[in-house]
């Protein structure tokens, strides 16, 4: 069984007016060493996705209409909420979009990596090689050897001397790479990154998708990457899935997708990307207006 | 003809004291940049963020002042008598911006929002109410928007849409330049491919030029003729689109190019590092 099930997972939203079914049966599962895409457009229902998976979204409004979200083959779902506590952030990391609105901009760098590696220490110790028993001195010593082990793993030169910094001093790749350090602090089996490059420029953006795929590599992770551009889920994962509509309407091995797409809604999303370096005899962005 | 002339532009901000009483070091934002478009020509610039792309649109459209150089549109110098020229150059030059959620004015209707510009350019186009609602209607119809949408608010509209309103409200002076500031790259793909192609029929019907600054090189290779790089202040390499994007002389422009993720397997990282 694959380390994230998905089954027949449906989602509405509540409202006085009346419910608004948001996720169809969504059907999906990656396992380690996996990076399935989930891609579409505006609306689409991928962040409301993983979010679920995360069990991120208030409810009410979110309700659960079907299905399940197996971890390991326990569903989440039906998860209290301190054993939600003891899993977001441990078991499952998570990267948002826009690294300058996910960091507090009054705390320094090591303030608010050490708060999450400290919360791992204290719910997970054995995660940071820590016996349950240890001391809050070897807690803490744990903490900040895993904090800075992992800055300098994302690639962040001079750990040591730019931990004291505030997060406006970071670039902004510096600033995505100290949140996906951030994200890996509790050595988590599942990592679900949300737009984790839409903010940066394309060199930059470049550069993370390589570190994203040395992580995956190195910690033998599970990967959902959400994205709106083909170009990056060609680039980094190895499956993709389509979303439009709440609904998966094609989904496979990113090669197959990419080269054979079979539904037509994958085609047209495909057909209206302008090429940098066209192919002969294509160059058209060819969307039929709705 | 050329329609915009820049010449030697350069632009320095005051940068931030270093220390108590170290000195301000100027922010070198355009270096010597110089440029020609020709009428009817639609102009891409490209570069990441600093590089100074939307300092030089600015002091385009006399929103920046420039430390140094000359600007010429369609004749007018936008740098020499603000007073005089500022409504002419209003009349030339227009700008479609980045966010269409951000660029209306939620409270006015779509169709006084599409003729403001006519009411304070009233003396140039000598319109009267009804002909100005009959310009609202073709502009809207321009736009492929049905002309009811005149009496709706732009939140009744989807970004695409909303877009396509900002279009029609910058070719309501019948301006001959339209700045394109980032104009799809808060659209989704396929809306942004629509927007694309209107761009290039408006241009082709009306004859008007482009300046067109996006990150999105794809977008520019789809819209533009020619095309110019910036990287820190600098124009490092300029020429027709396919030339420069098949085959760029520029490492930078090289780096950029090859930065960009191809809707491509065979170019995934998996397949470069099985290979290396």
């Amino acid at each position: 069984m694959a380390l994230l099930q998905i089954n027949d997972l449906g989602l509405e939203f509540v409202a006085k007016r009346g419910a608004t079914q948001v996720l169809h049966g969504i059907d999906l599962s990656v396992d380690r060493g996996q990076i399935m895409g989930m891609v579409g457009e505006t609306g689409a229902g991928k962040s409301v996705a993983a979010m679920s998976v995360a069990r991120l979204l208030p409810s009410p409004p979110a309700r659960y209409t079907s299905g399940r979200v197996l971890f390991e083959g326990r569903d989440v779902l039906d998860f209290a909420e301190s054993e939600l506590r003891r899993w977001r952030g441990v078991r499952i990391g998570m990267v948002f979009q826009d690294p300058s609105s996910n960091f507090n901009p009054v705390f320094t760098v090591r303030q608010q990596l050490m708060d999450v590696a400290l919360h791992v220490a204290n719910t997970a110790p054995e995660r940071l090689g820590l016996t349950p028993h240890a001391g809050r001195r070897a807690r803490r010593r744990a903490a900040l050897d895993a904090c800075l082990s992992l800055l300098d793993k994302v690639g962040i030169p001079d750990a040591r001397a730019r931990f004291d910094s505030y997060p406006h001093q970071f670039s902004g790749g510096m600033r995505q790479r100290a949140l996906i350090a951030m994200a890996l602090l509790g050595r988590p089996e599942l990592l679900i990154a949300d737009e984790p490059t839409t903010a940066l420029d394309v060199t930059v953006q470049a550069r993370v998708l390589e570190l994203l795929y040395d992580l995956v590599e190195e910690f033998n992770l599970a990967m959902l990457l959400i994205t709106h551009n083909m170009g990056v889920v060609a680039k980094l994962c190895t499956d993709v899935a389509v979303m439009s509509d709440g609904r998966i309407v094609e989904k496979g091995d990113v090669r197959s997708v990419l080269r054979d797409p079979q539904h037509p809604y994958t085609r047209k999303l495909l057909n209206a990307i302008p090429r940098v370096r066209p192919a002969a005899g294509e160059q058209a962005p060819a969307a039929q207006a709705p | 003809m050329s329609m915009i002339v820049i010449q030697g532009l350069c632009k320095q901000f005051r940068g931030a004291a270093t220390g108590l009483f170290g000195h301000r070091k100027p922010i070198v934002a355009l270096d010597d940049v110089s440029l020609a478009i020709a009428e009817g020509e639609s102009y891409g610039l490209v570069g990441e963020s600093g590089s100074g792309k939307s300092t030089l649109a600015r002091c385009l459209v006399g929103l920046e002042r420039p430390t140094r150089g000359r600007i010429e549109i369609d004749g007018l110098d936008p740098l020499a008598d603000r007073q005089r020229t500022a409504k002419r150059l209003a009349e030339t030059v227009q700008i479609v911006f980045q966010d269409p959620y951000s660029s209306l004015n939620p409270r006015m209707q779509v169709g006084a929002i599409i003729e403001e510009p006519m009411i304070v350019h009233r003396s140039r186009l000598g319109l009267r109410r009804d002909a100005r609602r009959r310009g609202v209607a073709r502009l809207l119809e321009r736009v492929g928007l049905p002309p009811s949408c005149a009496a709706r608010y732009p939140h009744q509209f989807s970004g695409g849409q909303r877009q396509r309103i900002a279009i029609a409200r910058a070719l309501a002076v019948e301006p001959r330049v339209l700045l394109l500031d980032e104009p799809t790259s808060a659209l989704d793909v396929s809306v942004q491919a629509q927007i694309l192609e209107l761009l290039g029929a408006l241009r082709r019907s009306m004859g008007l030029t482009f300046l067109f600054v996006s990150h999105d090189l794809g977008a520019v290779r789809f819209a533009c003729d020619r095309v110019g790089v910036l990287w820190h202040g600098r124009m490092v390499e300029e020429g027709v689109t396919a030339h420069v994007f098949d085959a760029p002389a520029q490492d930078y422009t090289k780096n950029l190019l090859a930065a960009v993720p191809e809707v491509d397997p065979d170019a995934s990282i998996a397949v470069r590092r099985a290979g290396a």
